[in-house]
């Protein structure tokens, strides 16, 4: 890995030069927004390969085609499953178990964007679950502001809780070799108790005033959520489908399988039972359009990343920074964990957390001599994941899924202020972290 | 053939500053799709369609699905128990706006040189009506409808 350390790129200059510039101009040009991040990544990628950093076949060793697979894999899923109207009928069947009360279906949308988001990406799940509330909240006659944002910090939260919930998590996990299960057990404890004392603030901070008139009420009630599924027969295959691929990443060690490999077969097989016994055009058109809903942006912003920071692993820069790391935590797991859980969560709240993980990954690998190999390390990774996933919720810029929200609520007419979300958002986020370093402390320090 | 030749010089046009309300009288009275919009001077401000109006009924997020991800267009709407009063009800808010605030510039529009080919193109990607806009002044100069090119159709075969 590091035997290009010594070695001159292109241009004559220390390739670990050249690398990191890249790096850093790669991040830098992410960070302004200017230009779309997968254009970006490519760039960097290609200039790490054209710069005589890494050949072609290195660079495609440094794809991490699990994550990749893994990712295409549940967005198809979800693209079929979506059609079916399973999300808007959990969301209404939600709002009138609770007697449409404005303050319970802020807390129960929470919850079902929280077990969602576990489940399914987060941009993905507030995708699915936004529209429905607006819906929701246009006919209770409430603000949907606070409704919005108490989803995006759901959506964070729950995603926090698997392998499969958050790109920072499927990063980790597949980077690293950690296993569905294991990111359940070490993880979904504290996220449960993180989520609940999130819908308690927010109750606290909006949900106890919100009033709605019983006329306003009773039409939320009138909604018939059995009328949101327009395709029961299809409904049927998908949870069939979504429940053996979620068995299969519980059962992924015993059965020798990768979550790419779950992932992709379970969208291979939904894709099938979704064109069986329709003429062979329509086919056509049903898998087309299922491919069009695969984030293309997001999967070549992976690619393109994943090539920019083997570049800059190849050069040993990544060894160098991680003992530099080590030197300064004086090697103590504590100090380490804190240090990783709080500069992950604070650099995650004004940067995209992908890129920041994706580098972290390596860089803490290298750490793991001091604490004694991979399974002293464990912590560390529990708290970047923490750190990574919780942070994202403090501005709207810190994660995918708040931009997205921001950007739909803009679009609907709903003012989503970058201050005015800060000012409630930072105190929010910081405590979630608190509980994450608590849990962190009891549990393996 | 250019489409200043089949087009309808004098159409019935909206001023900005007229109500949603009247729109609607206008619509309903000439039994058009969609109105150009324009300012006192004639210049063009954008189309005023049925659509946007059915847009202004349905919950917002719905009126927006153009500019959505597919995966955030709703798949149907038949769980709402809304009802004709409702619709009213948005409407009544809507009836006394100007229409310039509904007005959508981004409507493609032809220009009075544009071939009679780019406007059946037009009209047919629109199902409906293109309004044909002098370029330097932006000034409205007349609209190509279905109605128009299938007339000059009648008018050549008879």
């Amino acid at each position: 890995m590091n035997a290009a350390a010594t070695t001159s790129s292109a241009f004559g200059l220390p390739a670990i030069w050249v690398a990191s510039s890249l790096l850093v101009a790669t991040y830098a040009a992410v960070i302004s927004e200017r230009i779309n991040r997968a254009v970006i990544a490519l760039l960097g990628a290609s200039l790490m390969i054209v710069l005589g950093i890494l050949t072609q076949e290195k660079a495609v060793e440094g794809i991490d085609f699990n994550t990749i697979g893994l990712l295409i894999g549940m967005m198809i899923i979800v693209a079929i499953s979506r059609r079916t109207g399973m999300f808007e009928y959990l969301a209404i069947r939600s709002a009138k178990l609770v007697k449409a009360n404005p303050a319970s279906i802020m807390l129960v949308l929470q919850i079902v964007t929280a077990v969602v988001s576990a489940f399914l990406d987060n941009v993905t799940t507030v995708l699915l679950v936004v529209p429905v509330t607006l819906i929701i909240c246009d006919h209770l006659g409430v603000k949907p502001y606070p409704f919005l944002v108490a989803q995006v910090f759901a959506s964070n939260i729950g995603g926090t809780a698997t392998l499969i919930g958050d790109p920072p998590n499927i990063l980790i996990g597949s980077r690293v070799g950690i296993s569905f299960n294991e990111f359940v057990v070490n993880l979904t404890p504290a996220i449960i108790v993180i989520q609940l004392v999130a819908c308690g603030l927010f109750h606290v901070i909006w949900g106890r005033n919100f009033t709605a008139t019983m006329r306003a009420r009773a039409k939320v009630m009138a909604f018939d959520e059995r009328s949101a599924i327009v395709d029961r027969r299809l409904l049927v295959k998908s949870l069939v489908v979504l429940a053996l691929v979620i068995a299969g990443f519980v059962l992924a060690r015993q059965l020798h399988l990768e979550p790419a490999t779950i992932a992709l077969f379970g969208a291979a097989a939904l894709l099938l039972l979704s064109c069986i016994g329709r003429a062979t055009d329509e086919q056509t058109k049903t898998v087309s359009k299922t491919f069009e809903e695969v984030e293309w942006i997001t999967i070549f912003f992976f690619i393109g990343l994943f090539i920019v920071i083997y570049g800059v692993e190849s050069t040993g820069l990544l060894a160098i920074l991680a003992s530099k790391l080590v030197e300064l935590t004086g090697g103590d797991l504590r100090v380490t964990v804190y240090a990783i859980l709080w500069a992950s969560a604070i650099l995650s709240s004004i940067v995209d957390n992908i890129p920041f993980v994706a580098t972290m990954i390596p860089l803490v690998k290298d750490m793991a001599p001091a604490f004694g190999g991979p399974e002293g390390l464990m912590p560390v990774w529990w708290a970047l994941s923490l750190g990574a996933c919780l942070g994202g919720n403090g501005t709207i810029i810190g994660a995918s899924a708040n931009l997205t929200v921001a950007g739909l609520a803009e679009r609907a007419g709903i003012r989503f202020a970058f201050l005015e979300y800060m000012k409630v958002a930072y105190p929010v986020m910081l405590i979630t972290v608190a509980l994450a370093m608590i849990y962190l402390e009891l549990r393996y320090l | 053939m250019a489409c200043q030749e089949i087009m309808d010089a004098d159409p019935p046009v909206l001023l900005g500053t007229d109500t949603v309300g009247k729109a609607v009288s206008m619509l309903l009275e000439h039994r058009y799709l969609a109105l150009p919009v324009i300012d006192s001077n004639r210049r063009y401000l954008g189309l005023f369609a049925k659509s946007r109006l059915f847009g202004l009924m349905l919950p917002s997020i719905v009126a927006l699905e153009d500019v959505l991800p597919k995966i955030a267009q709703l798949t149907d709407l038949a769980y709402l128990s809304d009802d004709m009063d409702d619709l009213r009800a948005r409407f009544g808010t809507l009836r006394d706006r100007p229409v310039a605030e509904f007005a959508d510039r981004a409507a493609p529009t032809l220009k009075p040189d544009s071939p009679l080919m780019e406007a059946v193109l037009l009209v047919y990607r629109t199902r409906n009506f293109v309004p044909v806009v002098e370029p330097a002044s932006k000034r409205l100069i007349g609209v190509v409808s279905t109605w128009h090119i299938l007339a000059k159709l009648e008018e050549g075969s008879r």
